[in-house]
């Protein structure tokens, strides 16, 4: 089920409710009735930088008043972004861009999980009206308004008008428009229910025909304008003027104003902190109310009044002219010639004053239920499709052009995966003959040739490209299975293996070994594999899907329909080079929820070494090697044993995963002791320990920790970050004891293109010495050669 | 970020500026103290951004995302009676400033430090000066606010 997290920190923080806070409140209780299975609130815990989630009925009773229920409503449980569902959806209804966290950083990690943003956007006045924000709250609001137009969903406004605004910026910006929807704010205010006496100097200044203003007194809301129409005729014309609300920002002028005015508490009156009950009688008992903002994201007191019964007369500007309709009068902004027309016609004809009385009475406002229906509707536009995964899955599709691989691969599978029973091997017209003559036991052999899948398309010459390529265009043969596992010719299973390692109730199972947005490759040797890889991050970022990385290099169960699904919505997107598991798998993950369970990977062999990459998911098993010739030679992990399917296959594998587990276990308890260095560090002096490269002013700096602390003998991937304009500088690291070096490594060129590629961050595989190091203080000596000169940068290190 | 996204925001600066013109208003937030604020995680804090910021902005930049607040006007003014000094010298001096300063001692977010010292410790600080600073700023957290003006005056009354 699709959950909704909805921020609403704001409303557990502030005591008293006014403005944003009470839509909150009237929109969780209405959606809650509604939704109540689907929705979590989510409030943000600054000493933590989390969210916790709050247990939703004890947060509901605290809504209705249940004060008792305040403390127990924090679960203690926090929202962790892995296990957020593709597809379940994010809320924002809360100020939240005066709130502590950054949505320029939240929004984009929401993002790589597949989650769906959306939010309810009141106005965006800091930025068509920055004078009336402080500039604490401008500065917040660029950063929340520039996030949410670049990573929400949907975006839902309080007025037409508000989503005029919000488009015109898209536009400004040149960015697409985000999917809109309007839901006005609706208008419960129950009087009765408000207990408190109505004070005796309202009752007094309400004997009089009054003109009343409701709102904060803030620069926005124009009461000089009514002060200075008050002044020039309107207390001349017997009228009283009462303005009700508390003082706001940047008033101090207005606010002398107001306090020593010559006829405060005469004619003009000011009352703040009043009560529902006297705000109440004030509506009803008022001639009109005057509401002549200069700029609103929806004007609430409209909505009041009318309810009421009493008339609004209103400036002219689109959001009020939307919200009042045809029931207000309107005068045109801050001109009091306007205004004071329109206050004489309502004066000198009773038969027009009266006949809109009458026409009010017409008025229905929204309720909250409306505003919370219209939200709810909205939000359904994101609920992902529902779909369950096919179960029959008897083929195996590889693409292969190497015919002594592939024979050595199949009695593997033939042996281990019983439910395959045919293989379709996807390969050049040359060897099509050869293929289908492999001998087999028990599967069948088909072949889709190169000439069959092109169809006279030519073929890209780059092989990154080529594979993706020729995948995407497989996917229209009907030799394809419409359920199929698709693999390479070197995926060799170790032990038996069932549909459900790929299938999961209605579930297909997608295993990942690393996310695209962490993925380092080689910098100065990028390789095509990595360029697949940033291809494809830069996809998925790019259409906002979830960035797992599926390239575990075993096989995988596809649905030819959503592959090809995948391709009609991305046309064009054979010919770009993908990473063919990844780009397929989150964009499943982003159009239905529940298809996809991602799960760590269980292949082992990748890496083959440690050093080619730094590995950050752990395999839990190992169900598939990915089969490297290499490691089977010269002293390497596997060396001696047998690279093909025999009697003793079965024994050896036990033997190799056994030894490739101690491999893995033993990178990873080198990483672990790294964490702890690092978590140290940061005790002691609040930095992370980091490396970077810097060339500023023509001169090349190196910036390192004071002390570094590995393991001996380990391998590391250690993070570097650069900044410069030159090209090609050489870095290297080594590592000296007494002025003996012990180890040191092939420079690395810091090529720009490739960093660039690498967003400046790379990491520089290691080794700290060989084997036999002793463990003790040693120099590591972080050097740059930039062609001319070197510059070096000296670091204390402890091996362990 | 991608600087594509980051333009974006630069741009949307760019049109509140406008908009505020007419007003005479200043922002007074400088935009390069928004576009080093974009991508700084909760938990710490990328000071290599302080590089790319012109002196005379990078007071405000760095108290903003180191301490979350504003230095702006007088107190702002007060940290550029160095105003000789060149860019890297005087962002030099700052900061160490501040890692010397009982605010930095308080502050939560651990800062991920991409700034060369010339070879020099970015704590100049010895560690028992570090740890007395800490403990002293443990204990200044936890006195009530009245109570530490009292003090204030008290220690500014037997001053004068």
């Amino acid at each position: 089920m699709q959950k909704i997290y909805i921020e609403i920190t704001n409303l557990t923080e502030v005591r008293s409710l006014t403005g944003i806070q009470r839509v909150e409140k009237s929109v969780a209780l209405e959606m809650y009735k509604m939704i109540r299975e689907q929705l979590c609130f989510v409030v943000f815990k600054s000493d933590s930088y989390r969210f916790e989630m709050l247990d939703t009925d004890l947060f509901i009773d605290y809504l209705k008043g249940d004060k008792s229920a305040f403390d127990k409503m924090f679960s203690g449980k926090f929202l962790v972004y892995e296990e957020m569902k593709p597809g379940d959806i994010f809320f924002e209804v809360d100020a939240v861009w005066n709130g502590k966290y950054k949505s320029s950083v939240l929004l984009p990690k929401l993002k790589r999980y597949g989650v769906k943003i959306a939010c309810y956007v009141y106005d965006i006045i800091p930025i068509t009206h920055p004078s009336y924000s402080h500039f604490n709250t401008r500065f917040n609001f660029i950063n929340y308004i520039g996030a949410y137009l670049q990573y929400a969903d949907i975006l839902i406004a309080s007025a037409q008008s508000t989503l005029d605004e919000i488009n015109d910026l898209s536009d400004k910006l040149g960015i697409p428009r985000v999917k809109g929807y309007v839901s006005w704010l609706g208008s419960d205010f129950k009087a009765e229910k408000n207990d408190g006496e109505i004070p005796e100097e309202v009752i007094e200044a309400a004997k009089n025909k009054y003109i009343l203003n409701v709102g904060t007194i803030e620069p926005r809301k124009n009461h000089d304008f009514l002060l200075d129409a008050f002044e020039s005729g309107l207390a001349d014309k017997g009228f009283n003027l009462i303005f009700a609300g508390k003082i706001g920002w940047n008033v101090k002028e207005l606010e002398e104003r107001i306090e020593n005015h010559p006829l405060k508490d005469k004619s003009f009156f000011y009352f703040k902190g009043l009560n529902d009950a006297s705000i109440d009688y004030l509506y009803k008992h008022a001639f009109l109310i005057a509401f002549p903002s200069k700029a609103e994201g929806f004007g609430l007191p409209i909505i009041e009044s009318l309810q009421r019964g009493t008339p609004v007369l209103t400036s002219d500007i689109p959001v009020l002219r939307e919200v009042g309709g045809e029931y207000c009068k309107y005068f045109k902004l801050n001109d009091i010639a306007s205004f004071n027309t329109a206050i004489d016609e309502l004066t000198n004809d009773p038969k027009e004053y009266k006949s809109l009385l009458t026409h009010i009475k017409d008025f229905k406002p929204f309720t909250w239920k409306e505003t919370a229906e219209r939200i709810v509707d909205a939000l359904n536009t994101l609920k992902p499709e529902q779909r369950k995964a096919k179960k029959d899955v008897s083929q195996m599709v590889i693409l292969t052009a190497r015919v002594e691989d592939i024979k050595n691969t199949l009695p593997y599978i033939e042996a281990y995966m019983p439910f395959i029973k045919k293989v379709l091997l996807c390969c050049p017209d040359k060897v099509s003959d050869e293929m289908k003559a492999i001998p087999v036991k028990r599967i069948t052999i088909d072949t889709l040739t190169d000439g069959e899948i092109l169809k006279g398309r030519a073929l890209p010459e780059d092989h990154g490209t080529r594979n993706f390529f020729l995948r995407c265009l497989a996917m229209g043969s009907e030799k394809v299975d419409d359920v199929f596992i698709m693999s390479d010719d070197d995926y060799r299973p170790l032990k038996t293996i069932t549909p459900e390692v790929f299938i999961d109730n209605d579930s297909y199972v997608a295993y990942y070994c690393h996310e695209l947005n962490e993925w380092k490759g080689v910098v100065g040797a990028l390789s095509s594999y990595d360029h697949y890889i940033y291809r494809t991050r830069d996809f998925v970022n790019k259409h906002r899907y979830p960035g797992f990385q599926y390239s575990s290099h075993m096989p995988q169960i596809i649905e030819k329909e959503l592959y090809q699904r995948m391709i009609k919505e991305h046309p064009g997107i054979e010919s770009t080079g993908l990473d063919e598991w990844s780009s397929y798998f989150n964009f499943v993950q982003a159009n239905y929820q529940d298809l996809i369970k991602s799960k760590p990977y269980i292949c082992m062999c990748w890496p083959g070494m440690h050093s080619d990459w730094n590995m950050r998911v752990k395999p839990n098993e190992y169900l598939f090697e990915n089969y490297y010739e290499f490691l089977y030679k010269d002293g390497n992990i596997f060396d001696g044993m047998s690279q093909e399917w025999n009697d003793k296959t079965e024994e050896e594998n036990k033997i190799k995963i056994e030894k490739y587990t101690k491999y893995v276990d033993e990178y990873f308890e080198w990483k672990k002791a790294y964490e702890e260095y690092s978590d140290a560090y940061i005790k002691d002096r609040l930095e992370i320990p980091s490396f970077a490269v810097f060339e500023k002013d023509g001169n090349v700096e190196i910036a390192a920790p004071k002390i570094l602390e590995v393991k001996k003998e380990s391998i590391m991937h250690i993070p570097f970050m650069y900044k410069g304009k030159k090209d090609g500088l050489k870095l290297s690291l080594s590592i000296e004891a007494n002025k003996i070096r012990v180890a040191n490594m092939e420079p690395l060129v810091l090529s720009l293109n490739d960093l660039a590629i690498l967003e400046n961050k790379f990491e520089v595989a290691f080794a700290f010495g060989p084997k036999g190091t002793p463990a003790g203080n040693y120099t590591l000596i972080v050097s740059v050669d930039d062609g001319n000169s070197m510059t070096e940068r000296k670091v204390l290190l402890k091996l362990s | 970020m991608t600087d594509y996204e980051r333009d974006i925001y630069s741009k949307i600066y760019d049109i509140t500026e406008e908009n505020l013109k007419p007003t005479g208003l200043d922002m007074v937030t400088y935009k390069e103290t928004l576009m080093a604020s974009l991508d700084q995680e909760p938990s710490f804090v990328d000071l290599s951004v302080i590089n790319d910021i012109p002196k005379e902005r990078s007071v405000q930049a760095l108290f903003y995302i180191l301490f979350g607040r504003w230095v702006i006007n007088d107190e702002e003014k007060t940290y550029y009676a160095d105003s000789n000094d060149s860019d890297k010298d005087f962002k030099i001096k700052l900061l160490s400033k501040i890692y010397n300063s009982t605010e930095r001692m308080h502050a939560k977010r651990v800062i991920a430090n991409y700034v060369d010292y010339s070879g020099e410790s970015n704590l100049k600080v010895g560690k028992f000066k570090r740890n007395l600073l800490k403990f002293y700023a443990n204990i200044k957290a936890k006195i009530p606010l009245g109570v530490k003006s009292k003090i204030k005056n008290l220690f500014l009354g037997i001053k004068a």
